[in-house]
């Protein structure tokens, strides 16, 4: 069951074709021939249709009137041999529109994600964004992707182009339908447009229901034990290796209750069953209020035709038509209303991509100096994550000199991967100012700003394509220069075993590559920073998944791997801070204490001395 | 992996026992549907000649109301019941469909977990929920479509002979080669189909896994940071690139055979047309009849080629039925025999390797973990365990465990082989904190003791809470056992790693195993929320045999014994003393990492 969306409110039709302006633009963005080539696909296929139509009513009132079978026979051959023509060109045409479709598709569900790479970073872990990226989500769940607009928008084409075939080929009948004075025609037709009416406004008023009972009461839902059934099939809320406290804590009947009995509360059960006489009682209400118009047809245009206002070879010809004009009709009436609402499910999408981004992008060019002295200088920032009470950082002031190596401890969450964020500018401070080489670096063009540093996150990513794609991060590199900075990061003995070499696949998401640990993937991180080659470098905890040696290893060759460049080191190991000329104790989102080891340690009431015993009373035995 | 095959017939079986276990109802309404549907079939065959019929012998308007209304509401019921039916069980199979992914899962929960963990296991595992994540197109739906569809078909056909027989014989004959024919074509664009499927399902996934790093926000940074946009959008750019090659291929091929298709077609019309133009010129026939035999013509070889297509469309169903089967049908694990109890053990209990082989086998590689190993845990002793990645740690927490089975050699606890001990009673021998923090989003108190509500001792649970010195982070956040663990919720449950990490040691306690085991419970915390974790275990540990993992060698310096590990041998063993004197590895390693803690002036040396 999902959560209420907007999609059920009543909207201005002008609204609608705003909408579906807006739709057709951006797929035309992408494709500027998928419409017309739907229209000619459809156009041609009408005309099959009703050439079809045209012949059997010939044929069958030239045998009646007992013309000569040769030249009934040349027609129909003539008539034949066309729509075997049109049918392959209209099959060609459908194959193209498919294959179109399928492209769209591709492309038109990856503008979301294309969009995400180049949003502003607040902006994409904002609140906001996580609203309405769920709202895509739900928007587009249910097979309600581009494929679906699609098929309405061919489906209202065709029947617009029928209904015109319709009116054109059965003119006749229209006309006399006026013309023939028959109340009973009329009588007859009003009857069926009655039944299919009321069998119609039936079939939406069960599918109203079933919605209402879909999308259930949310504040109800927020108090019922949830349903987690898919989420452990699919691996969001359950990890095979979870298996192991299952089997140890005994607990496959609690999994059997969240995983498929809160499925069948009492309450679903009987919502279940309300749902399936819905959809049943909608079913057979859709069905009559199409079919009894055909019946309905084929009646009229039999009391025309025993009344002599029609020959028998066009009583199929007319209630065909008849038929097709009330069928479209009735088609146009359920499909442009699910062609809108399909399109309005496409409206979130649509606010993703005319998002804009808020965040200055600077006009300064950055100050090119080949020898690396940039210095930075956090002047009195404070910082609050969007939709945080809490502030991050506050009041917060430190300067960085060139060349330098600062190290950054402190407890969880005293602010050490913020600071980091900030001086990225991944975030704005929201007060106080960063400035590079004195100038605020909102001034600088970011595109040029982030080129300064080279980062190794706590949760950096690496991707499941080839390793050295992941280190030099474009299709193109230099193998070589992959394999320099790899053996720097400590990975050359891996490498060595890659079967491939750098351009062996990682993990099995993309291809079927090789599986990396988590001290792999870090040195593989490590080196993916190398090879950017930025005057910063900024290591956020870069040893914690590694075991002691490949620790050691890194701390030995941290000096090769920073030569003279600025690092910034974050370390809840006290130990790697030795390596580094200053240290910085954050707590709490304030600078507490600021020197080298042996001054901190000094300070015996520091919090720095603190942290440091809590780690050292294990080692202090020897 | 292997896939057991099973025959058409005994998968056939598998479903119709699967629904008569669980939805018997399903049975019941398609077989109304399947005999619905020949009916308004033939109905709508004989609707325009029997108006054709009536015009021509200039029927009275009653008579042309009534019979054409007749057969109007006869057809409008039939056609409404049978669509309605479909809906109504539709819904049903969905739900069902649904329901075999959570079967299958659950069963993965009670199959050994060797399985389960291997690589094989996960194959199998992704696989058979995959059949299932198809909507409509999945196994347990498929099958009853199908089967509906081809019964009510194979009528439908029959009915069409008869009418078609009545014309004549040949026509039938001829018109069943030209089907013949037309399913031969079908054959091999089914063939191409195949054969394309898997280039299709390639894209697919490099399109879903190329979409969902770009959109992955915790991505984000990385991204941003080394500009990685262009190469992302270069490799998307690819993926389409792709789905276009192919998709034009695929049209032109299909184009290509549906081309032949069509011209069967064309014979087939000119046939018809110039038999029944002759027919009804030499007087045999009415207007109306050449109408319903024109329909039958066409139609007819619809429905036997309706007939072929279910029939292979069956065959497919059963091939993805195995799928399911290899899971579904898995011998569970054995939980209830053996001879001896658990009760029975002198607590604290002693633990001994005797002689113990295992490798861990993927595919027909087998990589060997351990042979002839041997070790001896004294009862109430703690062991740390440590070692570098990939040394055999976990392994050997998995043997003790009874997650694998060691292949020579045995297990003994106080003595006796753990084979010798009912499954269920062994696993609760051990409270475990494990390296993955599983914390599901339940009610709260069931996500920390992982059992059902009413089964949790609430003083029993408090006492354990309170221990782990998580009962006051509870208590200071206001968090009831009502609430619900986790984002899913909003008024869900969160807390940081450290915080986790104490409920994970409440659920240890609470379960009060006769050995306690640690692995690596310490990497995500900061120093001194690990160093109260070492003292809470410590207090724990106190007097039960315990084993602690970690590659942090600080946790070694309250252990009784230490033991190296390395290749899946035990180098070094022995107290953290006697392994300093005897300057061997664990010497050199605890140097490497204590040297960063020495006090200044020693580590200037």
């Amino acid at each position: 069951m999902r959560e209420v969306s907007d999609l059920e409110s009543r909207l201005p039709l002008k609204e609608h074709l705003r909408n579906m302006k807006k739709i057709c633009k951006t797929i035309s963005g992408l494709d500027r021939y998928w419409l017309p080539l739907f229209a000619i696909k459809n156009l041609l296929g009408v005309v099959e249709g009703y050439l079809a139509l045209i012949l059997s009513a010939y044929v069958l009132d030239n045998l009646g009137n007992g013309s000569a079978i040769s030249e009934i026979c040349r027609v129909t051959f003539c008539f034949v041999g066309v729509m075997f023509l049109l049918s392959n060109i209209v099959n060609w045409l459908q194959l193209r529109c498919e294959t179109k479709q399928r492209i769209l598709y591709t492309r038109y569900h990856a503008l979301t994600e294309e969009k995400m790479l180049h949003m502003d970073f607040a902006r994409i872990n904002s609140p906001e964004c996580e609203i309405l990226k769920k709202r895509i989500q739900d928007d587009l769940n249910w097979g309600a992707g581009l494929y679906t607009v699609f098929e309405f928008v061919d489906r209202v084409l065709g029947s617009l182009l029928n209904l015109v075939g319709a009116i054109g080929v059965g003119f006749p009948v229209v006309v006399l339908l006026f013309g023939a004075g028959r109340p009973e025609v009329w009588l007859l037709l009003i009857g069926a447009v009655l039944v299919s009416g009321v069998t119609t406004w039936l079939s939406t008023h069960y599918t109203a229901i079933f919605h209402q009972i879909l999308n259930g009461d949310p504040a109800k839902y927020e108090d019922m034990p949830p349903f987690l059934g898919w989420q452990f099939a699919n691996g969001t809320q359950f990890n095979y290796q979870n298996g192991k406290d299952v089997r140890i804590y005994g607990s496959q009947e609690l999994m059997r209750q969240y995983g498929l009995e809160n499925l069948e509360l009492p309450e679903d059960a009987e919502n279940l069953r309300r749902i399936r006489a819905c959809k049943g009682k909608s079913g057979f209400c859709q069905v009559i209020s199409g079919q009894i118009l055909e019946g309905a047809s084929y009646m009229i245009v039999g009391i025309l035709a025993i009344a002599g206002y029609v020959t028998i070879g066009n009583v199929l010809r007319y209630a065909g038509c008849l038929r097709n004009l009330f069928h479209e009709l009735d088609c146009l009436a359920k499909d442009i209303p699910e062609l809108f609402l399909n399109i309005r499910k496409h409206m979130s999408t649509m606010e993703m991509l005319e998002m804009e981004n808020e965040m200055y992008q600077g006009s300064l060019p950055l100050e090119k100096r080949s020898d690396g002295e940039y210095h930075i200088e956090f002047r009195r920032v404070s910082f609050r994550y969007p939709g945080s009470e809490q502030y991050a950082l506050k009041d917060f002031s430190i300067k960085i000199k060139a060349g330098e190596k600062l190290a950054i401890v402190g407890m969880n969450g005293s602010g050490k991967t913020t600071m980091i964020k900030l001086l990225c500018r991944l975030y704005d401070p929201d007060e106080g100012e960063i400035l590079l080489n004195g100038v605020d670096i909102r001034k600088i063009r970011q595109e040029e700003y982030l080129k300064l540093f080279s980062v190794v996150f706590q949760d950096f990513k690496l991707f499941s394509l080839p390793l050295g794609e992941n280190v030099a991060v474009c299709c193109d590199y230099d193998g070589e220069r992959i394999k320099q900075c790899l053996q720097a990061a400590g990975f050359g003995e891996r490498l060595a075993k890659m079967p491939q070499g750098v351009e062996t696949y990682l993990y099995k998401d993309y291809e079927d590559g090789v599986e990396v640990s988590g001290g792999e993937a870090q040195k593989i991180a490590i080196a993916r920073a190398v090879c950017k080659d930025a005057p910063f470098v900024l290591l956020d905890e870069p040893t914690a998944a590694l075991d002691p040696l490949s620790e050691y290893e890194i701390y030995t060759s941290f000096d090769r791997i920073v030569g003279s460049k600025t690092a910034v080191y974050i370390s809840h190991r006290l130990a790697s801070c030795r390596f580094c000329q200053r240290i910085a104790v954050f707590e709490e989102g304030r600078l507490v204490q600021t020197g080298n080891h042996e001054e901190l340690l000094a300070d015996k009431a520091g919090r720095y001395r603190e942290l440091w015993e809590a780690q050292a009373q294990y080692y202090g035995q020897e | 992996m292997d896939k057991t095959k099973h025959s058409l017939s005994s998968n056939l079986v598998f479903w119709t026992k699967y629904y008569l276990r669980y939805e018997p109802q399903i049975f019941w309404v398609s077989i109304a549907d399947i005999l619905l549907s020949p009916v308004f079939q033939m109905l709508a065959l004989y609707f325009p000649k029997v108006t054709l019929a009536l015009v021509e012998e200039q029927a009275s308007l009653g008579k042309l109301v009534g019979v054409v209304g007749g057969y109007t509401l006869l057809y409008l019921a039939a056609r409404g019941i049978s669509f309605g039916l479909v809906c109504y069980n539709h819904t049903t199979l969905n739900m069902e469909r649904q329901k075999v992914v959570f079967r299958i899962f659950l069963k993965s929960l009670r199959i050994h977990y060797t399985y389960t963990e291997s690589e094989e296991g996960r194959d199998a595992f992704r696989k058979a929920v995959g059949m299932q994540n198809n909507g409509d197109g999945s196994a347990s739906s498929q099958f009853v479509y199908i089967t509906r569809t081809l019964l009510s078909t194979t009528l439908t056909f029959v009915l069409y002979s008869t009418v078609l027989g009545q014309l004549n014989m040949w026509m039938v004959v001829i018109l069943l080669v030209l089907a013949a024919l037309g399913y031969l074509l079908d054959l091999s664009e089914n063939r191409f189909h195949n054969s394309i499927r898997q280039q299709e399902a390639v894209d697919e996934k490099h399109f879903f896994y190329m979409k969902s790093v770009m959109g992955q926000v915790s991505a984000a940074k990385d991204i941003r940071i080394f500009g990685m946009g262009p190469w992302l959008r270069q490799r998307m750019d690819q993926v389409v690139a792709s789905v276009e090659l192919l998709g034009r291929r695929k049209a032109i091929r299909i184009w290509k055979k549906g081309f032949w298709s069509r011209g069967l077609n064309l014979i087939r019309d000119l046939g018809a047309y110039a038999y029944l133009i002759y027919k009804a010129s030499s007087g045999d026939m009415a207007v109306s009849d050449f109408v319903l035999y024109f329909s039958a013509i066409t139609g007819f070889s619809g429905f036997i080629r309706g007939v072929a297509q279910n029939l292979a469309g069956l065959r497919r169903v059963s091939d993805d039925t195995d799928w399911l089967r290899v899971y579904l049908e898995r011998p569970e694990e054995d939980m209830i025999s053996g001879d001896r109890h658990i009760s029975e053990l002198v607590q604290p209990i002693s633990i001994e390797f005797r002689d113990v082989g295992f490798s861990y086998e993927s595919g027909e590689k087998k990589t060997n973990v351990f042979s002839h190993f041997n070790l001896q845990i004294q009862a109430g002793e703690k062991l740390a365990l440590v070692g570098v990645n990939g040394a055999g740690k976990s392994t050997l927490v998995k043997l003790l465990c009874g997650f694998y089975e060691p292949e020579e050699g045995k297990i003994l606890f106080n003595g006796i082989d753990a084979k010798a001990f009912p499954r269920a009673e062994r696993y609760q021998l051990f409270s475990v904190v494990f390296q993955e923090v599983f914390l599901p989003p339940f009610r709260v108190d069931e996500s920390i003791v992982l059992k059902k509500a009413e089964e949790i001792d609430q003083n029993r649970l408090r006492e354990a809470l309170e221990r782990a010195g998580a009962w006051q982070i509870l208590q200071e956040k206001g968090i009831r056992m009502e609430q619900y663990m986790g984002k899913l919720k909003k008024k869900g449950v969160e807390l940081s790693g450290g915080q986790n990490q104490r409920l994970l040691l409440a659920r240890a306690l609470y379960q009060n195993g006769a050995v306690l085991v640690l692995d690596e419970p310490t990497a995500a915390l900061d120093p001194i929320a690990e160093s109260q974790v070492y003292d809470a275990y410590q207090e724990y540990s106190h007097g039960r045999t315990s084993i602690f993992i970690s590659h942090r060698l600080a946790s070694t310096g309250f252990s009784d014994r230490i033991a190296l590990l390395d290749e899946g041998k035990i180098v070094e063993i022995g107290s953290h003393q006697e392994l300093m004197e005897s300057n061997g590895r664990y010497a050199e390693m605890f140097r490497i990492q204590s040297s960063y803690y020495q006090e200044p002036n020693a580590a200037e040396v």
